[in-house]
């Protein structure tokens, strides 16, 4: 396994993070969400240099990894698309939708477009319901989805 | 016991009364007091955790009813405790009816089948029809590692195994996997499992899901016969559970439960998937004479016959004193016994002696001076509550594995200080709060032993005035410490004084204390000097402190203790009585030069394991004839005029003695393998080819001569209980043994800039464990160690194959770089023939000087 190098902004936002806890092993999700920013993945490397940071093993580091949905071990798209699909969105026809996005995409539910732009993914209640069908797109929320906006949105990203 | 006192509770369990300490959780004093109370998830070795919620009991304290759980909830002062109430019943069912939704219920071809915690909690619970259902997991099974397989259709997700990796085995080698229904255990990345091998978790696992690859048959453990035995590899002792079927051993498993044997059913690697070495194709089959450089079948009448003929001719000859023997680390008491009585009172020869003595006969004197002193130590299962444990110069998990077991216990339960001296970073992983580690100098042990002592008495770390009004030379003590300033320590050992400071500070204060000391301080060639100093350093708290001290003389083998309590060597007698024998000199140079007519040695091979292996092939050469009784054909084996086929450790009755004096039964579990005798039955047919038959003859017989002969044994037989001999009260006065002054730690030379260090790999121990497929499998080769500093230095990487050469000879070897070993030294486990180790030693004493070269 080759070793895995952090920037040298990276080490300082880690330094940064790592002040911030009592307890080293607390910092676990920040420096996973770090990699999976800037990797679009968590890849074992990865997985063995956070340990090493934290002094905790590294199956321990897989184990809360893998407990959460939003860490991958295989590389996702530049953008990734949580399509909400619980109940409120799903009364506003949130299925529909997510297959027009797949069928624009060119892809299935759960894969990640051939240029790595898109990965598209169902995800349950986003917390937004009063803007029901909605969708995340990294860090950004979008409600009150029809097929238009869709399109819409989709090629506003680059 | 700690020095910590625990207070007494009374308590009620389903109206009955009893007392326990403080702290305890519920469901351990039901378990005590034999009260049946559901649980999946809980193991006493290991901290709460509730995962099943299987346990729940009723709790009233001050009137006041609450349901816990009572694997987590401790007891209170008064409390009632009521078991199986219908609503406790109602929840815990509720609970285990949803494990048992996914489980495959696939017990007929289940390894726990039988002895499966989840099947007697459903009988327990009575949960015979399910209200769900069943939607089975059905994933392939994972077999990526050569011992453990994963069957994870199987798990409760209890996390019994990864808790039991991380804190009994501080290995953290696995966790949990994903969540809901997908849950799993499994290693980082799902890779091959790569780990200490200790098998813990397929102990603790209540089901099926890890399961023992090495067994020979799967499936029905509970049809299984099981034979309680002890450990033939360590000096450790564990007990170790012999599991055969049609007279064949199976698997070997630990026993958990209360008050087996000293390891409370932690084994290692070596005990647990050693059992290769029982029935193998390589094993003698017959014994064989040589003729002429050729080895020929011959019977056991003739044989012994030809022994016994040869042994009185040379008595006649040349008289009783030229016959000698070398008696086993790694055969029985008894056994060891009666090769002394043979050549003792049957031949009337002195000259007996084992491995180790003739290495370092100062290590028995090192006890009987610790017993002179006060220090008779206390029994290795009090290990766990120590308050402070001094790890001298061995790597624990390597060495005594699962005395790093009992010390992890004692961090997480006891809260033990753990302070770690060796000259290598070795890994110890524990929830210790106070651990200090001292990596000193390769070879200034003594440096390291001596400051210390010489800190307790500088800072009144110890009463001094107690110290010198109990012990008469404690100012020539004082005096031959006196070179051992901060500046002087730091400079030989490279420590800085704070350091060792904090490590007096802890070892000085009121405290149960125990030191463990590792077998690489004989290789420093100041092993006397070593434990002089740490003697000094022991009894400068036993009567300057409070509290206790414990400390045992370095042991290799299963039986390294028990051989020189039975007098297998010339000073002693069994028992330590003094004897009256010829001494003769160096045993090695007595058959080099001729003075030894005949030897016969049982079950040991010199050759392959002894420090000066030139001298041994030299001493063999010449010795006119050479018995050696063994179960596989060693180097020794090989140099021999007769070989006598011995059996293995599991078709054998008697006992061992471990390195903390504990005697131990060792208990066959299936009959001698081929025409194979134990060395009981051969010592007895022999003494009766003589025409002089010993008087008794059967195992209880033997073992009460013995308690006569050696009357600490009294009482410790059969064996079953794992007693510790005790010293009689010595007669002695204390007093210091003063180390002359030293010419410590010499420079390296330039030639040879590296120091050696060698000794025994986690998965191999003597000339056994290489034929063990198990064993073979998780260390099948040699890979020497050095820092990645030196390793950039000599431009060579992980993966290299090195040269390492001493002014004598020269070894070939994998090499690794890893910061575990430090700059300017290289280490080299011994346990492989293709490495000859020992030769670089040119048969001296003390630390080998080595160069280092990539090879080819
Ligand atoms: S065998 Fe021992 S070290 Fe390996 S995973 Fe199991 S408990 Fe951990
Ligand atoms: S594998 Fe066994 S011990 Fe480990 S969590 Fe599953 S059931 Fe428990
Ligand atoms: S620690 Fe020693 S005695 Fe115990 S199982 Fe391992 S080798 Fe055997
Ligand atoms: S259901 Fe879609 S945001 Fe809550
Ligand atoms: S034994 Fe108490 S929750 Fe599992």
């Amino acid at each position: 396994m080759q070793e895995y190098k952090f920037t040298e902004e990276q080490e300082k936002e880690i330094s940064r993070i790592l002040a911030k806890y009592p307890v080293k092993t607390s910092a676990l999700l920040p420096l996973l969400t770090l990699v999976q920013r800037a990797d679009r993945v968590v890849s074992p490397e990865a997985m063995v240099a956070i340990s090493k940071k934290l002094d905790v093993s590294p199956a321990y580091v897989q184990s809360v990894m893998s407990f959460y949905t939003m860490y991958h071990t295989e590389k996702v798209g530049k953008y990734m698309i949580l399509f909400c699909i619980n109940i409120s969105c799903q009364l506003n026809g949130c299925d529909k939708l997510l297959e027009h996005t797949a069928r624009k995409l060119n892809i299935k539910v759960g894969e990640t477009t051939s240029d790595e732009k898109f990965t598209l993914h169902r995800e349950e209640c986003l917390a937004a319901c009063t803007e029901a069908p909605m969708m995340r797109v990294n860090d950004t929320y979008y409600g009150n989805l029809t097929e238009q906006r869709i399109d819409q949105i989709l090629e506003s990203l680059d | 016991m700690s020095t910590v006192e625990k207070k007494i509770l009374n308590v009620k369990i389903n109206g009955e009364e009893t007392t326990v300490p403080e702290g305890t959780v519920v469901l351990e004093v039901c378990k005590q007091n034999n009260v049946e109370v559901s649980n999946l998830c809980y193991n006493r070795k290991l901290k709460p955790f509730a995962a099943c919620r299987t346990c729940m009991v009723e709790t009233v304290v001050d009137g006041k009813k609450e349901l816990v759980y009572s694997c987590t909830h401790p007891v209170a002062e008064g409390m009632e405790i009521r078991t199986a109430t219908e609503e406790t019943d109602r929840y815990n069912k509720a609970c285990l009816e949803m494990l048992l939704v996914e489980h495959p219920l696939d017990c007929p071809i289940c390894d726990k089948s039988g002895v499966c915690p989840l099947q007697d909690n459903t009988d327990l619970l009575q949960l015979y029809d399910g209200r769900f259902e069943t939607q089975r997991r059905n994933e392939p099974s994972i077999k990526t590692n050569p011992i453990i397989e994963f069957y994870l259709n199987r798990c409760i997700m209890c996390g019994l195994c990864v808790r039991a990796c991380d804190e009994i085995q501080g290995a953290k080698a696995l966790d949990f996997h994903k969540r809901g229904m997908s849950v799993g255990i499994g290693t980082a990345n799902d890779e091959p499992l790569d780990c200490e091998f200790c098998g813990q978790c397929i102990t603790v696992c209540p089901t099926g899901a890890l399961m023992d690859m090495t067994s020979g048959a799967r499936g029905l453990a509970a049809m299984f016969t099981e034979t309680h035995s002890t450990c033939n590899f360590c000096s450790w002792g564990c007990t170790v559970k012999l599991e055969t079927k049609k007279g064949e051993v199976i698997r070997i498993e630990a026993d958990e439960n209360y008050n087996v044997g000293i390891n409370e059913g932690n084994l290692c690697a070596k005990g647990r998937f050693g059992h290769g070495i029982i029935h193998n194709e390589q094993r003698i089959e017959n014994p064989l004479m040589n003729v002429g450089g050729d080895f020929q079948e011959v019977t056991w009448d003739e044989a012994l016959n030809t022994i016994a003929d040869r042994m009185q001719a040379t008595v006649n000859r040349s008289g009783p004193d030229s016959l000698a023997a070398i008696g086993s680390e790694k055969l029985t008491n008894e056994e060891n016994y009666l090769l002394q009585k043979l050549f003792r009172e049957t031949l009337g020869s002195n000259q007996l002696n084992n491995l180790a003595n003739i290495r370092a006969p100062y290590l028995n004197q090192f006890m009987l001076n610790c017993f002179d002193n006060g220090i008779s130590s206390k029994p290795i299962t009090q290990l766990q509550e120590a308050d402070v444990v001094l790890v001298f110069n061995s790597d624990l998990p390597s060495e005594y594995p699962v005395g790093g077991n009992s010390v992890r216990f004692g961090t997480v339960f006891n809260n033990t200080d753990i302070l770690i001296a060796n000259p290598r970073r070795v890994v110890f992983d524990s929830e210790a709060k106070v651990d200090v580690r001292m990596t000193f100098k390769h070879g200034s042990d003594l440096a390291v032993a001596s400051r210390l002592a010489k800190i307790m008495i500088d800072n009144g770390l110890i009463d001094a005035s107690k110290a010198k009004s109990s012990i008469a030379n404690f100012d020539e003590l004082v005096q031959s410490l006196s070179s051992y300033t901060a500046d002087n320590t730091e400079k030989l050992t490279g420590l800085p004084d704070d350091v060792l400071t904090r490590a007096a500070e802890r070892f000085a204060r009121d405290a149960d204390r125990f030191v463990l000391v590792g077998n690489d301080i004989l290789d420093t060639g100041q092993g006397e000097e070593i434990l002089n100093a740490l003697l000094n350093l022991c009894t400068l708290v036993n009567f300057g402190s409070t509290g206790s001290v414990s400390i045992y003389p370095p042991r290799e083998h299963c039986n390294s203790q028990g051989v020189n309590d039975m007098g297998l060597e010339p000073e002693f007698l069994p028992g330590y009585q003094p004897s009256k024998g010829e001494k003769g000199r160096d045993f090695f140079e007595n058959c080099k030069d001729g003075t030894t007519k005949f030897l016969y040695i049982a079950g040991e091979d010199p050759v392959g394991s002894f420090y000066r292996p030139q001298l041994v092939t030299e001493a063999l050469r010449t010795v006119p004839f050479l018995i050696v009784t063994d179960v596989y054909m060693t180097e020794t084996a090989k140099m021999a005029d007769l070989i006598l086929p011995s059996s293995t450790y599991a078709e054998k009755d008697g006992t061992y003695t471990n390195m903390s004096r504990h005697v131990q039964a060792v208990t066959s579990a299936i009959l001698p393998q081929g025409t194979s005798k134990p060395d009981f039955d051969i010592l007895i047919e022999l003494a009766e080819a003589l025409g002089k038959p010993f008087q008794k003859s059967t195992l209880p017989e033997i073992q009460q001569e013995i308690e006569e002969a050696a009357p600490v044994y009294k009482g410790t037989f059969p064996g079953k209980d794992s007693k510790q001999w005790v010293p009689p009260k010595s007669d002695k006065k204390p007093e210091f043994k003063i180390n002359p002054a030293s010419n410590d730690a010499e420079a390296a030379q330039e030639s040879f800039p590296f120091t050696l260090q060698t000794n025994n790999h986690m998965f191999h121990i003597g000339s056994y464990s290489q034929h063990a497929k198990a064993l073979v499998d998780i260390g099948p080769e040699c890979i020497a160690e050095i820092h990645p500093e030196d390793a950039k230095g000599l431009g060579v990487a992980s993966g290299d194959q090195v040269v390492i050469e001493s002014s004598s000879s020269k070894v070939q070897v994998k090499i690794k770089t890893t910061r575990v070993t430090s700059q300017g030294m290289v280490y080299v486990p011994k346990n492989w023939p293709e490495v000859p180790v020992n030769n670089l030693r040119n048969g001296e004493e003390g630390l080998v000087q080595v160069k280092v070269s990539k090879s080819g």
